[in-house]
């Protein structure tokens, strides 16, 4: 692996390292632990007032009871209401409406104890006052025997039962009756001799507590016990809950947030890994242009890991292998590689693209090697010539034949004939190699698209193949429209099917070949019609003849049909070759027009 | 109210003829045979080493700004946890408004000052450092002067991980001040069960103290100093006295509820009998002048002399023993 790679690696683990120190600081941060903690604390103020409550009942009950009791309650509850409040101060992110919910909290807590200070203070009052009637009661009730006052003793007797069955179900008529009967008791107690008088108002005045008190006594006893800081306590522990179990849903979140960056970070480490080793036994070099897609490590890659080309691009990851393919390119196609990466990428890794493009290879190849063909015949005929004339030189005086003129014209007919047929199949061969490069679909400038005169490319077709010196040709071109296409694609298109028919015809015994050549305007299209009375195609091999390489033809690749085939799809026109063994060939190409129905 | 149904002790009371019948009163004082006073526990749980160091601080005049007044100013162990002072003097001689309660069994009380303000002996010692009519120390500057100190930072060291800080500093007071029991007291071994401990009179006067109705609020083991009481319930000793103070006002100034309007936190009687001046504003110069009051004030009795001299001697048997207090 090399250095830049492992710079790569290094600033990447970093970064999701750091996005994972962040998330696990986030879920630690979370807070859950402190509202466990609050909620554990606000279920435990709730037992400890409820307790407390309990004990005040108890308290109550026993007029012996000290308050000790309830007191120990009071250092208990501080410590929780303390540690409440700091909890919810070192809370982090305590939403602000939980904060107040804690801060009334706690009032309500103190609130319940004052309350609960309030009832003791009045209870012990009442208490008191409770305890001593009964005395009172016995004393003002002997000093007034003791004085002779029947009356008042009588009264006091009947007060007292009075106080008694209000203490036990006070009544407001009775609270009403009972008031002004000790009014009336002060007032009367003016005129009694001091002891007894003071005596009076003290019973009246513990009576009078207990009319005033005992009610609120009771109030305030049950504003103490009552379950106030229940309902707030579920509330609060509700809305405690609720919050931590966001907070939970949050740390899943962050804890899952993690270990997907682990599982990035180990996938990023294979896919690393697997890349270098796939590259290293490709031979290919790394794809340093990658690493410009990541802001911050460009500054790592070495200068002389970056190729020479200045803009990166997404398919710059092969230079090397553009280099390559340019040398086994003709030089034909380089303008368009220099111009479109893009594209040249893609003719060269599109699968189907390279199908096509080694198709029209072998095209080519099977078109020079066909042109080739014809130039060493025609080249074999004018050696044949040439010694002809040689041996006619040899044999009269030079002059004297040469006077002759008819043989001496034939032979030099047949040189001047073959030195063209060289010379066009010289053109096919740089025509062939320019179409190439323009069905890459480049523009290179140089094409021969125009408007085609079919007819004409068929006698150059009839020419370049060099049918009329083997057969015989019959021409019926009809008047045809031109059309907008490749003059040379047409002539190659049209001389593939004479060639096959020229075939054909060879293998004739009685060497009486014949090509019939028909050109007609059908509606939108062009027919060319091509028949030859040669060997014809067995069924068989019908179905094999459009498939590249199937020749029947030693020496042959086998690609002219099939290129036929597909330059006449080109046009959107198509072939059909009907055949009967031993009889000959129909073959009608059809190139639409581009016109409206004639 | 039938003597049959009366417990032992109230019994007693009957049988000194201040607990007449009163046939149609069915109060529920009956069924019950326990004391509302209790004895005070031999010794309280401190961190020894703690307490001690808190010893130290309690009587260190360092604690005030001045360097003239320690917490031992005001609260003299010796003499019984007060300094015998109507009202408490601080640094530069300034007056307080209030008059010190004893230290000694403090950490009984339900709540501390006079107001319950604190809750906690911990929080009680914020106060009087930081009054500045007490001690007028600010606690950075006492943490301070203590990292000076040549014994300080080496006693903290060893007893607390985090050195010398206020929460410190005041743990190690407030050990010791828990420390501060008063057990064995007269009335306490009467209470177990020793009959010898305590004369007639004494005896006679705690059934006076249970009969009058003290024991409604100076009730537990440390008889008082668990819950809060307004002064004057059935006479309205603030309007008879007058000039009244915002120290008057008690618990008002701590819960803003009327209610609380001169309430004050009933206090302990253990060590009263030491402890004069009393009442909150330490107008009663003797314990006799406090009954007085109370019976006036809190009870809405009369009562003979005898009565109230036999209470004062049963207040005097509830003072316990400690290393700290002179005999």
């Amino acid at each position: 692996m090399k250095s830049g790679a492992i710079i790569l690696g290094v600033v990447v683990s970093a970064l999701l390292l750091a996005l994972a120190g962040t998330l696990y600081v986030l879920a630690g941060n979370n807070g859950e632990q402190h509202y466990r903690t609050s909620i554990s604390l606000v279920r435990q103020i709730q037992q400890l007032s409820s307790n407390w409550s309990i004990e005040i009942a108890r308290v109550k009950a026993d007029p012996f009871a000290d308050f000790d009791s309830l007191a120990a309650f009071i250092p208990r509850m501080a410590l929780l209401k303390d540690e409440l409040a700091e909890t919810g101060r070192r809370t982090p992110g305590l939403p602000d409406r939980l904060a107040s919910s804690l801060n009334g909290y706690l009032n309500a807590v103190e609130t319940k104890e004052e309350r609960i200070e309030r009832f003791k203070s009045g209870y012990a009052i009442v208490r008191n006052s409770t305890r001593y009637l009964p005395l009172a009661t016995a004393a003002v009730t002997q000093q007034a025997r003791e004085a002779n006052d029947e009356d008042l003793a009588r009264s006091i007797t009947t007060l007292a039962r009075d106080m008694t069955s209000y203490l036990a179900t006070p009544t407001d008529t009775a609270r009403e009756r009972l008031t002004a009967e000790l009014r009336r008791l002060r007032e009367q107690s003016v005129a009694y001799p001091v002891p007894l008088a003071n005596a009076l108002a003290n019973l009246s005045a513990h009576a009078e507590v207990l009319l005033e008190k005992q009610e609120p006594t009771e109030r305030l006893f049950a504003e103490a016990t009552s379950s106030d800081i229940s309902d707030f306590t579920d509330r609060l522990a509700d809305s405690l809950e609720f919050e931590l179990g966001r907070r939970e849903v949050l740390t899943t979140w962050y804890e899952g947030g993690i270990l997907g960056v682990f599982g990035v970070l180990t996938l990023f480490w294979i896919v690393l890994a697997f890349q270098q080793r796939g590259r290293a036994a490709a031979g290919v070099p790394e794809p340093v242009h990658q690493v410009t897609a990541t802001p911050g490590p460009v500054p790592a890659v070495p200068a002389s890991e970056t190729d020479a080309a200045p803009a990166p691009s997404p398919v710059a990851g092969a230079p090397a292998r553009d280099d390559a393919a340019r040398d086994a390119l003709p030089d034909a196609l380089l303008p368009g590689l220099e111009r479109g990466p893009g594209l040249a990428a893609t003719a060269l890794h599109d699968p189907e693209a390279v199908m096509v493009q080694g198709f029209l290879t072998e095209c080519v190849a099977e078109s020079l090697a066909s042109s080739t063909s014809r130039i060493a015949d025609g080249m074999d005929r004018l050696r044949l010539a040439q010694n002809r004339l040689r041996t006619a030189l040899r044999d009269s005086d030079v002059l004297l034949e040469l006077d002759n003129g008819a043989d001496l014209d034939e032979e030099m007919e047949t040189a001047s004939a073959v030195s063209l047929s060289v010379r066009r199949e010289a053109n096919t061969i740089a025509d062939v190699a320019k179409r190439l490069a323009a069905f890459s679909n480049l523009p290179n400038g140089e094409t021969d698209h125009g408007m085609v005169d079919v007819n004409a490319c068929i006698e150059e077709a009839i020419a370049a193949t060099g049918a009329e010196s083997a057969v015989t040709v019959a021409r019926k071109l009809g008047t045809v429209p031109e059309i907008f296409a490749s003059k040379s694609e047409i002539r190659l298109l049209v001389a593939k099917i004479i060639e096959n028919s020229l075939h054909a015809v060879e293998g004739l015994d009685d060497r009486n070949g014949t090509i019939k050549i028909d050109t007609a305007r059908k509606n939108d299209e062009i027919l060319v019609t091509i028949i030859d009375n040669g060997v014809g195609i067995t069924p068989d091999k019908r179905s094999k003849i459009f498939k590249p390489f199937y020749t029947s033809r030693e020496g042959a690749m086998g690609l002219g049909l099939p290129l036929a085939g597909h330059l006449a799809r080109k046009y959107e026109g198509g072939i059909k070759i009907n055949s009967l063994p031993g009889q000959g060939t129909v073959t009608r190409i059809t190139l639409p027009t581009g016109l409206p129905e004639a | 109210m039938h003597g049959a149904l009366r417990p032992c002790r109230t019994a007693r009371a009957a049988a000194l003829g201040l607990a007449l019948a009163a046939g149609g009163f069915a109060f529920p004082e009956t069924g019950s045979a326990k004391e509302p006073i209790r004895p005070l526990p031999d010794r309280v749980e401190v961190d020894g080493p703690k307490a001690a160091l808190g010893r130290l601080l309690f009587h260190d005049p360092l604690l005030s700004k001045d360097g003239m007044i320690s917490c031992a100013s005001c609260h003299d162990l010796r003499s019984g946890g007060s300094d015998g002072r109507r009202i408490s003097i601080g640094i530069e001689g300034r007056e307080g408004v209030i008059n010190s309660p004893t230290v000694f069994n403090a950490g009984f009380n339900f709540k501390q000052f006079w107001d319950g303000r604190a809750e906690t002996v911990e929080d009680q010692i914020d106060g009087p450092v930081q009054s500045p009519i007490e001690m007028g120390s600010l606690w950075p500057e006492v943490v301070a002067k203590l990292y000076e100190h040549e014994r300080y930072p080496g006693l903290f060291a060893e007893l607390y991980p985090d050195g010398i800080n206020r929460r410190n500093v005041k743990n190690a007071i407030a050990e010791f001040v828990k420390s501060l029991v008063t057990p064995n007291s007269r009335f306490d071994q009467w209470l177990k069960g020793d009959e010898s401990a305590l004369s007639d009179h004494e005896k006679q006067g705690y059934a006076l103290f249970k009969s009058y109705g003290c024991v409604s609020c100076h009730q537990g083991a440390n008889v008082g100093g668990n819950m809060f009481q307004v002064f004057g319930v059935l006479n309205e000793y603030f309007k008879r006295r007058g000039n009244i103070t915002e120290a008057d006002l008690g618990r008002y100034n701590v819960t803003g509820n009327i209610a609380d309007r001169h309430s004050f936190k009933v206090p302990s009687l253990r060590m009263a009998a030491r402890t004069p001046p009393y009442l909150h504003d330490g107008s009663a110069a003797t314990l006799r002048d406090a009954v007085d009051a109370m019976f006036e004030f809190q009870l809405g009795r009369e009562a003979p002399d005898e009565d109230k001299e036999a209470i004062v001697a049963f207040i005097k048997t509830l003072a316990g023993e400690s290393e700290e207090l002179e005999p």
